[in-house]
């Protein structure tokens, strides 16, 4: 599954942080450039199913706003 | 149950969006995109738990947080410099060398009364007059 991420409303630290956080469940690839964040998830754990992108998103969301301040 | 949203960032800043999305990221699930011109797109989608009737509050209350997060912006902004020099001087006054200081630098202590405050009303103006 691919997920295209807007640069200027997430943080590519923000999101590789979640990425890092995740490596336990699921093979996930970071990749930024030209205002975009692409985020590639594979081999997802079946116990996690697709949730874990949304949660995966919400917890990249949660670390660009507490960047942010 | 998915849900999106266009805020205009004209009416509802980025920080006011993120200060909403921040709330709710514990409720359900939130993603943000550009949408046309300057409004950004929040999709709200709900959690496996959530039933629909659960995930249509979540939606309004969103939304009403979006208006209360823009409220709170104003208000702070309009009251910054008084907080801000409330905090200066509580922190100033905690400091007792700095207090010191500050009397020394002027020339005096706080046995000097310059003003005469400290005088009585009799003896700077004399007893009344018939009494």
């Amino acid at each position: 599954m691919k997920v295209e991420l807007d640069g200027k409303l997430y943080r590519l630290s923000a999101v590789r942080q979640a990425a890092r956080e995740f490596a336990g469940l699921a093979r996930i690839r970071v990749l930024g450039g030209k205002g975009r964040i692409s985020v590639v998830v594979e081999d997802i754990d079946p116990d996690m199913g697709p949730a874990l992108v949304d949660e995966l998103l919400n917890f990249a969301l949660a670390g660009t706003i507490a960047a942010r301040g | 149950m998915v849900k999106e949203i266009l805020v205009s960032q004209r009416i509802y800043p980025l920080e006011v969006i993120y200060a909403t999305a921040y709330i709710y990221l514990d409720r359900c699930y939130v993603f943000l995109d550009r949408g046309e011109g300057d409004k950004v797109s929040v999709r709200l989608k709900g959690k496996p738990e959530c039933d629909r009737r659960e995930f249509e509050k979540i939606v309004g209350e969103f939304e009403n947080e979006l208006v209360n997060q823009a409220f709170r912006r104003k208000v702070n902004q309009r009251t910054r410099e008084v907080r801000e020099a409330i905090v200066h001087r509580a922190l100033f006054s905690s400091l007792p060398e700095a207090a010191s200081l500050s009397l020394e630098d002027e020339g005096g202590d706080y046995l000097d009364d310059p003003l005469g405050i400290a005088v009585p009303w009799e003896d700077k103006f004399g007893k009344e007059k018939g009494k």
